[in-house]
């Protein structure tokens, strides 16, 4: 302090010296208004600009949330509305309403139909289109449009029975329709009349008709019937009183010139087994494919002829639905699809059952199984069952009057209903479009309105095993589309994630080695004139659009690799020994050679890594004669050869590890360097060290290999399997090529931030480069080379572009890395355009999106906290 | 100091007039000879610079130097900022090797055998040598690890011989007393003083044979910076020590050799006490006293 008081006392004794050097100090310092403003708008535009980030973010989350949301929102229903007219004293056979829901459609027993309006009063019409025939079966199938019905002569009738909408001006339309409000209706006593526009209205009617009355096969009385019908004839099985089973295929053909259609029809009688004691059965029914033929008696015996061809039909299966004794079955229906059983018994339980083939059996043997089984809470007997004819919902009613709904795969309960008299329910079902529920109890029948939601989706059934229809066990599936009508979604998401981990893992196991390796390399080792080049050709790398990338995938890498997959191989092992041995021979060399070409050290590690690629040739040839029986593709699809070879390659790299953690510190101990040894003495005898490393590891994978294969475990159907050409190894090798620079730039970047001084430090304490490298520059920049490696994986995670072209695509749960996988964004990509909005498939993928969103959001998390951590343990250098 | 020797300033006034002249040559670029004191001739030197000239990049930094360092002895540099004594000091270990843009032309000996010889391993070279940098430099790690650190990487495993090796260096180093109790913490959590201290502590970790020491006291205070020069007391004769310092009563007060150095030059190298007291050279007496530039 007095050293400047006693200065500036100098300084104005000499002022015309002093004010050459210091202008003179301004009286005041005031920060001027425009710096003020600048620094009020700068911090607005950063606090805005961090705010908007983290609320766009948010609001993706939020609006990925909102889209998927309503996936878990339970089905909603309307209240039971009584039905304004309804056939009492008639025994109904089978209900429906039209698409339309305006017709409320009910068949007798004597097919009989009666026609009534749903929304509005009016007297039924009654349609009887066999004029009083005495009927003794009636099978009614309302979404095919299509009804037979048997006789006591053995003859059956097909009739045509669905509704029709035809559009009038109002103008041409009865009168009353005029004075209707646009959306009601009115009932002119055959038809309802619908206004739906100021200007039009429709009118919506139901005709039954006799198509084809078949001449008796059979004399005896038709008892039991069923039918399948397909885009050109149907099948159908008839049991008649006298034990008669026949199965009638009806192929229809339509004369192009006249407009007739003829049909033909083959007979076939089918041999079944009886039962005398329980007489015929209660329930026949025909699956959908026409191959299996279900009967079920009332106590319980479910007996499944497989009918592949009717000629020889026999009897697959034998068993008992029923899961205790003393109570019966009461009604069984097929769900949509007809593979699907469901039994509904006397303790108030629905049983399901369908056939599987047997795993494992390559004669193609099948067995019914039964996965699932629902109970209705009162454990009331079930007395009516109703099928959807949109998806897997089911409907059954009980003797006390209850309805449960349930979704048949997903075995989520839609809801339960009660009738407000306590009377069994008749009959009940399902409006054509899903959106009622249709009641008949005692004398009266309601209609309920219903918007199932989502039922195929729940928490259980995306990302736990289901047991789909036809399936052998249940599974992990995602199946969202297919070509037939009745095919059932299927969305478990694990495959997608299984697909996303799996792409990530091997790209990561390729890349981070590589990178990490590479960045310590250019960072530690590499001339600042060669870095200056290296660098930016691999961050170059990054600037490849992944789309080309994919491209090249799946064009040329993959069928390169897959016909030359040993060379492939061969130069994971040839490519790095290739190196070592490299830099063993470089220390063999004299030591003026070794100074004088330290300089272009970048250029022979080039040549050695050349050599290994060239080596990779004649060593995998060798490889996959030895190792794999001659043919590597066969040995991978499990044809020829032993497990030996493929155990032995998966144990090298863990056994080469091993050996280098214990054969080395044994080697040293052993071999005792002489104190005066010279250079290539050393050199000579760290090749030797490496040399017995190398038959160590061999050694030890051999053995352990042995082991493996006599204990009778086989690598193929684990990490290795059937070669599929677009595969997890060909997707890792090329998001090599997306990730490698990103993780190599970054961890270079945090290598080279270490500070210089760090360095000296250790080399002056006499470390070597690696040493220094190893445990002083790594640690310093362990927080950025972790984060490298997040942001790798984060890029490798949501990868779209080269998955979706070089992945295969396939949804499938295996380890095998020569298979393919999906992932969740390449899912995301191929089906969103498609998928309808708002439908589950849609809300599915949102649903994906969103599990995609939480798996990268928790990988960068967990890289922050653990980056924060380090950071704070290396706290400033 | 400065204020404190004003007084000086009017009895060495014509030595400085006359000695202005000559490091005015130096600095056109004429060429000196060192003095280059005959007692020097009598030791053994441990390191031998011999005509080591050395450049960064285009600029030289180093000039002729001729530098005997004998053994067992204190030898301090001294001499104005940017003359190159951290140069000079660094290469003696090969430290600067890591510079990529130096060269160098003349020879270090270490024990008559040259360090740049090509069969000569660098590494060995610097495990021989410790070396206190000017900026203290302690590793990311703990305070025990950043001891035994030398020890560390020359394998040395045994929990004992560690111990001992870390007490022991920081008991030199003048730190025991103050870390004994968070061996175990962050380095980095030290003062500035504290990590100088144990950046000396490590250099003498692994017993060199040669301490190179630049400023090793510009961050301490007047206490630590007397433990210092106790610990150099206590390892004269056992160890050469080669010192830079600003500090001229700390040159006169521990070393037994003195060189000044000027603009790369090596200028006048000579027993402590003739030059500080009657140096042969008109500069260097006004560079000790204070009367310079
Ligand atoms: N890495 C480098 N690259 C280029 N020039 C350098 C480098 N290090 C030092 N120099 C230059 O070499 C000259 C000598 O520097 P040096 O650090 O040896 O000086 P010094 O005597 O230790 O100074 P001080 O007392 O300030 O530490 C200076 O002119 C400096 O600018
Ligand atoms: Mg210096």
């Amino acid at each position: 302090m007095a050293v400047t008081c006693a200065t500036l006392g100098r300084r104005r004794a000499h002022r015309f010296v002093v004010s050459n050097r210091f202008p003179r100090v301004r009286a005041s310092r005031t920060t001027t208004r425009r710096v003020r403003i600048a620094d009020a708008i700068a911090r607005w535009v950063i606090t805005v600009g961090g705010l908007a980030t983290v609320v766009s973010v948010m609001g993706v989350f939020v609006f990925l949330l909102a889209v998927a949301a309503p996936l878990f929102r339970p089905a909603t229903w309307g209240s039971l509305e009584p039905l304004a007219t309804w056939p009492h004293g008639a025994e109904v056979a089978t209900l429906a309403t039209d698409e339309s829901r305006a017709l409320a459609l009910w068949a007798d027993t004597q097919a009989v139909w009666s026609v009534a309006p749903l929304q509005t009063p009016g007297m039924p019409v009654r349609l009887a289109p066999l004029e009083g025939r005495p009927v003794t079966v009636l099978q009614w199938d309302p979404l095919a449009g299509l009804a037979m019905a048997g006789f006591s002569d053995g003859a059956v009738a097909t009739l045509r029975a669905a509704s029709r909408t035809d559009w009038h001006p109002i103008g041409s339309a009865p009168e009353p329709v005029g004075s209707l409000a646009v959306g009601a209706e009115w009932w002119d006593g055959t038809a309802v009349w619908r206004r739906v526009e100021t200007e039009r209205a429709v009118r919506i009617s139901f005709t039954v008709d006799v198509a084809d009355l078949a001449p008796p096969a059979a004399t005896s009385p038709v008892r039991r019937l069923d039918f399948v019908s397909g885009p050109d004839g149907f099948v159908q099985v008839l049991l008649h009183d006298d034990g008669t089973l026949e199965a009638v295929r009806v192929r229809q053909r339509r004369n192009m010139l006249t407009g007739q259609t003829t049909l033909f029809r083959t007979v076939v009688p089918i041999a079944w087994e009886r039962r005398p004691e329980a007489g015929l059965p209660e329930y026949v029914g025909l699956s959908g494919l026409g191959d299996t033929l279900l009967m079920l008696w009332p106590d319980g015996v479910l007996h499944r002829y497989d009918v592949r061809t009717a000629e020889h039909a026999q009897l697959a299966e034998d068993l008992d639905v029923l899961p205790e004794p003393g109570c019966r079955v009461t009604v069984a229906r097929l769900l949509l699809g007809r593979s699907t059983l469901l039994v509904g018994d006397s303790a108030g339980r629905i049983s399901l059952w369908f056939v599987v083939p047997v795993e494992d059996d390559a004669a193609g043997a099948r067995r019914i199984v039964n996965p699932r089984r629902f109970e209705v809470a009162s454990r009331s007997p079930v007395t009516a069952l109703a099928i959807s004819h949109r998806s897997r919902i089911f409907a059954a009613g009980c003797a006390d009057g209850r309805v449960a709904v349930w979704h048949a795969t997903s075995a989520k309960q839609l809801g339960e209903l009660r009738v407000p008299v306590e009377e069994p329910i008749r009959v009940l079902a399902f409006s054509p479009k899903e959106d009622a529920l249709v009641v008949a109890a005692g004398e009266r029948a309601w209609t309920v309105a219903m918007r199932p939601g989502h039922p195929e989706v729940s928490l259980k059934a995306l990302f736990g095993p289901v047991w789909y229809e036809g399936a052998p066990h249940p599974a992990h599936v995602w199946q969202s589309s297919s070509g037939t009508d009745d095919f059932e979604p299927k969305f478990g998401l694990m495959p997608l994630v299984f697909g996303t981990v799996k792409a990530t893992l091997v790209a990561m196991v390729l890349a981070v080695p590589l990178a990490l390796l590479a960045a310590l390399y250019t960072s530690e080792f590499m001339r600042p004139r060669w870095k200056a080049f290296v660098k930016p050709t691999i961050e170059l790398m990054a600037a490849l659009p992944s789309v080309v990338l994919g491209f090249l995938a799946a064009l040329v890498i993959a069928p390169w690799v897959a016909s030359h997959l040993p060379v492939v191989m061969a130069s994971f092992g040839t490519v790095p020994l290739a190196l070592i041995l490299g830099g063993h021979v470089w220390s063999l060399l004299p030591g003026g050679i070794r100074l004088a070409g330290a300089r272009v050290r970048p250029f022979a590690m080039a040549v050695a890594a050349f050599a290994g690629f060239t080596a990779a040739a004649p060593v995998g040839r060798a490889a996959e004669r030895w190792l794999f029986a001659g043919d590597v593709m066969r040995w991978l699809d499990g044809q020829i050869g032993g497990p030996w070879g493929g155990w032995w390659l998966i144990l090298l790299p863990a056994a080469l590890a091993i050996a280098a953690v214990v054969a080395v510190p044994c080697w040293d101990r052993c071999v005792r360097t002489p104190r005066a040894a010279s250079e290539t003495v050393v050199a000579v005898l760290e090749l030797l060290k490496f040399a017995a490393v190398l038959a160590a590891a061999a050694g030890l994978a051999a053995g352990g290999a042995a082991l493996l294969s006599f204990a009778g475990a086989d690598p193929r159907g684990g990490l290795v399997g059937t070669y599929v050409q677009r595969n997890a190894l060909v997707v890792g090798v090329v998001m090599g090529f997306a990730i490698i620079p990103i993780i190599y730039t970054i961890a270079d970047d945090a290598l080279t931030a270490v500070p210089e001084h760090l360095r000296s430090a250790s080399l002056a304490a006499g470390g070597t480069n690696w040493q220094t490298a190893v445990r002083i520059v790594v640690p310093a920049a362990a927080g950025g080379i972790f984060s490298a490696v997040m942001v790798g994986l984060g890029r490798a995670v949501g990868e779209t572009m080269i998955v979706l072209m070089a992945a295969g695509n396939t949804p499938i749960m295996s380890w095998n890395i020569f298979n393919g996988f999906r992932t969740l964004s390449a899912n995301i990509a191929v089906e969103l355009p498609e998928a309808v909005r708002n439908s589950t498939h849609y809300r599915t993928l949102f649903l994906a999106s969103l599990v995609l969103f939480v798996m990268t959001f928790i990988v960068n998390t967990a890289a922050e906290a653990v980056r924060l951590r380090v950071r704070r343990r290396l706290r400033e250098l | 100091m400065a204020l404190s020797e004003l007084p000086k300033l009017d009895t060495t006034l014509d030595v400085s007039v006359s000695a202005a002249g000559r490091l005015a040559a130096i600095a056109a670029g004429e060429a000196v000879q060192t003095e280059l004191h005959d007692d020097l001739r009598r030791e053994t030197a441990v390191v031998d610079v011999r005509g080591f000239n050395l450049w960064y990049g285009p600029k030289q930094a180093l000039f002729e130097i001729h530098m005997p360092i004998p053994k067992g002895r204190i030898t301090a540099l001294v001499g104005p900022s940017g003359c190159g004594k951290s140069t000079l000091l660094r290469s003696i270990n090969r430290i600067n090797d890591l510079v990529d843009t130096v060269r160098t032309t003349g020879d270090i000996l270490l024990n008559g055998e040259s360090i740049f010889a090509p069969h000569v391993d660098v590494i060995d070279l610097r495990k021989r040598m410790g070396m206190v940098f000017q900026k203290p430099n302690p590793f990311p790690m703990s305070v025990y690890e950043n001891v035994v650190y030398p020890l560390r990487i020359d394998g040395v495993r045994d929990r004992a011989v560690l111990d001992e090796a870390c007490e022991r260096s920081l008991r030199g180093a003048a730190l025991w007393d103050e870390v004994k109790d968070r061996l175990h913490d962050s380095a980095m959590g030290l003062s500035g003083g504290q990590q100088q201290r144990l950046c000396i502590a490590r250099a003498i970790a692994a017993e060199p044979e040669v301490l190179l020491m630049d400023e090793p006291c510009s961050a301490l205070d007047p206490i630590a910076t007397n433990k210092i020069e106790e610990l150099m007391e206590g390892l004269r004769g056992e160890y050469t020590i080669v010192i830079v310092t600003h500090n001229m009563q700390q040159a006169a007060r521990t070393s037994d050799y003195t060189a000044f150095m000027y603009l790369g030059r090596l200028i006048e190298y000579g027993s402590t006490a003739t030059i500080f007291q009657q140096p042969h050279l008109p500069e260097t007496l006004a560079y000790v006293t204070g009367r310079f530039g």
